[in-house]
């Protein structure tokens, strides 16, 4: 893929990608500080990153400001037809995503700013607001057009959540379809889905190996596990029975059940450990964190048709289970075992102690969490990808 | 640029064993479960205690008890745990424990078994149905205990409980009037059983097998063989059976006794035999007519004559 697609500049993403990495390496004390301060030397770049906080801030200002800059075109043309306003909004979103492109992303070097986010959404909703403001008879027509802008804003500002919105939308199309075609492609949805992840999966995994470089990780990292999961929702029991339901009209009483109703509890059993062996075996991670979700997905999906205690009860007894496993593989792990280790090697962009015991606080019921060293109440485990926080 | 690690090798600004290091991370063949497990861990601690506070809250009430029990479960164990940690291997001899308090340990370990047994049978209204076994396994709990940690009190506690199973077990309840109703058989039990005890006591010394035991059980064995003795005469209709037997037995002891040289088992056979020689002398007065004239004497005769004898005589109980 050519890389000039891409609206930013390259080599200062990379820079910075290398800037966040070598920081938590840092932070890990895997590299001293003088190798630290020479690598900030040599890569550094003039991209405007602000902070979390900072970047929801400035996103929700400048995206209420930017789509009610429509709103004195709006007044000016009051008296246009519906081609009119379709015209002016696919004008102004153009316009939006152009002054964004031009102005924050080429002169003021603005990445993952909050206001280039605004810019873009704005932009494309104003574009297809305009697409689709005559209101097409055919359903169809409206995932075409979303995904085929999503995809474009993915591709070219490399935002993650048009990337999502992308992957949802292909499917509102195949799902769109199955349901037009009616009848006993309707049974077939499931599978279908299943089929669409799955080979979201397998392409991801390919694409991954043609298109190797550091600022598409991430993205990749988002596709394989949204990719997966779906893939089991697609399949899960609970799922497929309650959409059964719900968007086909199918009356279900609590003794009959969904067709095929075997294969699905199958998928629901089986997957999530699928999942979890290949993951242990080929030793991805990825494939690991899918697997442990989609196991407690599985879990939750079993006991809500076939559980006899009491909704408490399972809770008490499950979370002990937990605490039991998790300390069997605690001391499973004393020393490392086929490469895990139960240290951690490289610390998290997000891992705080002051976080983790806050968080513990609020939910363990006011326990004083010590800040030290060894603390296991309280999860530090976000996923780490990209959340650049320079204070 | 694919590699972060690589351009940073290649620039020269890290080691190449950071670079091994790195890479080693980069393609997954060392993978931290860090914070997988802190996860598991918050996450089950999380619903644990969540559910377990709900639960509280819901059945304080008839959960009380379950609780209690629990705890003392919960005690039982953390006492055994301590008392396997200190405790050394059996053995035939005498065995000592560094811990300074090791044997207040064992009585309250034992001692809270027997109380949530207890507690158990009582709750789930189990009395009538185990009102037998209960004081056997208290007894054998006892004496295992006794056994295997080498301590005395509970060897006592053992034997005491051992007492109560059989006197239960042997005597008949009542159950309408509640009363125990006491046949001849109890007294035959407690003679036995002093008997039994007194013999183990002996082979205890005899075998080797934790001789320093046999006080203990020759003590009670004494006591049981004697009360056992001497309640027979006082309640049943063979008084007379019973004296002839205490006072045979409480001679011979004294004699054996005297020449062993164990001053309290002389003093509990001398008692004995005194009783038993009142009680059977008295029965002979009484069949006389005249008789009681002798009685105004007999205890101060009595009384004067042993206590002279014991001061002329405590030399010889005395420790070389």
């Amino acid at each position: 893929m050519n890389k000039s697609y891409i609206a930013y500049d390259i080599k200062a993403l990379e820079n910075k990608k290398i800037l966040s990495k070598s920081q938590s390496l840092y932070k890990s004390k895997l590299i001293s500080e003088k190798q630290w301060e020479d690598i900030r030397e040599a890569f550094s770049t003039n991209l405007y990153s602000p902070s979390v906080f900072m970047r929801v801030l400035l996103f929700i200002l400048s995206y209420l400001g930017f789509s009610t800059a429509a709103v004195p075109f709006g007044f000016i043309f009051m008296d246009l037809d519906n081609f009119g306003f379709q015209i002016l909004f696919t004008i102004i979103g153009v316009l939006l995503l152009f002054l964004t492109e031009k102005i924050l992303i080429k002169d003021k070097h603005h990445y993952l700013s909050g206001i280039t986010e605004a810019g873009l959404f704005s932009g494309f909703s104003f574009i297809a607001l305009g697409l689709l403001f005559n209101e097409p008879e055919n359903i169809l027509v409206y995932p075409i057009v979303l995904f085929v802008l999503s995809a474009l804003a993915s591709i070219r500002y490399l935002n993650r959540v048009t990337l999502l919105l992308a992957i949802a939308f292909l499917g509102w199309i195949i799902f769109q379809i199955l349901i037009d075609i009616g009848g006993y492609a309707k049974a077939l949805i499931p599978c279908a889905f299943m089929l669409y992840f799955g080979t979201i999966y397998l392409g991801a995994i390919k694409f991954e190996k043609k298109l190797v470089s550091i600022i598409f990780e991430d993205f990749f990292i988002i596709l394989k596990s949204i990719a997966l999961t779906c893939f089991y929702i697609a399949g899960n029991y609970f799922v497929v029975r309650e959409l059964s339901i719900e968007l086909m009209g199918v009356e279900l009483t609590e003794a009959e059940d969904i067709p095929f109703s075997y294969l699905f509890y199958a998928f629901t059993i089986l997957i999530p450990l699928c999942f979890l062996y290949w993951g242990i075996k080929k030793k991805t991670i990825l494939l690991i964190r899918v697997g442990l979700i989609t196991i407690a997905l599985s879990i939750i999906t079993l006991l809500y048709y076939f559980n006899t205690l009491t909704p408490v009860v399972t809770i008490t007894l499950i979370g002990a289970m937990l605490i039991t496993t998790a300390l069997l593989l605690f001391n499973y792990l004393k020393n490392p075992r086929y490469g895990f280790t139960r240290e951690n090697i490289i610390l998290k962009q997000s891992h705080s102690k002051d976080l983790t015991a806050f968080i513990a606080s609020q939910t363990l019921g006011g326990h004083n969490t010590p800040t030290e060293t060894e603390s296991y109440f309280g999860g530090g485990g976000f996923g780490g990808g990209g959340a650049n926080s320079n204070w | 640029m694919d590699n972060i690690n690589k351009t940073l090798f290649e620039q020269k600004h890290i080691s190449k064993q950071q670079f091994a290091f790195f890479e080693s991370i980069r393609k997954e063949e060392i993978i931290s479960l860090y914070y997988e497990l802190r996860i598991l861990l918050y996450i089950g601690i999380l619903l644990f205690t969540g559910g377990v506070s709900y639960l509280i809250y819901e059945n304080i009430g008839s959960l009380g008890h379950i609780l209690m029990m629990l705890l003392l479960s919960g005690l039982i164990f953390t006492g055994f745990y301590y008392i396997n940690k200190f405790a050394n291997p059996y053995a035939h001899n005498l065995v000592t424990v560094k811990l300074a308090y090791f044997d207040y340990l064992l009585i309250l370990v034992s001692l809270l078994i027997i109380g949530l047994f207890t507690y158990i049978q009582v709750y789930f209204e189990l009395v009538a149905a185990l009102a037998s076994w209960s004081s056997y396994l208290s007894a054998s709990l006892f004496f295992f205990m006794a056994y295997r940690y080498d301590n005395r009190a509970l060897l006592a506690m053992g034997i005491t409980a051992l007492a109560a199973a059989l006197g239960f077990t042997i005597s008949p309840i009542d159950w309408k009037a509640n009363t125990w109703v006491s046949t001849n058989y109890t007294h035959l039990i407690a003679i036995l059983l002093g008997v039994s005890l007194f013999v183990s006591g002996y082979l205890s010394e005899k075998e080797n097998i934790k001789p320093h035991f046999k006080f203990t059980y020759q003590n009670f064995g004494l006591i049981t063989f004697y009360l056992g003795c001497l309640s027979g005469i006082f309640y049943t209709d063979l008084d007379k059976t019973y004296a002839l037997l205490a006072l045979t037995s409480g001679v011979i002891m004294s004699i054996h006794t005297w020449k062993i040289k164990a001053f309290l088992f002389f003093l509990y056979s001398n008692i004995s035999a005194y009783i038993a020689f009142s009680y059977l002398f008295f029965e002979l007065i009484s069949n006389t007519s005249d008789g009681y004239i002798l009685l105004i004497y007999y205890f101060p005769c009595t009384c004067i004559g042993y206590i002279v004898f014991l001061v002329k005589k405590k030399s010889h109980f005395a420790h070389e």
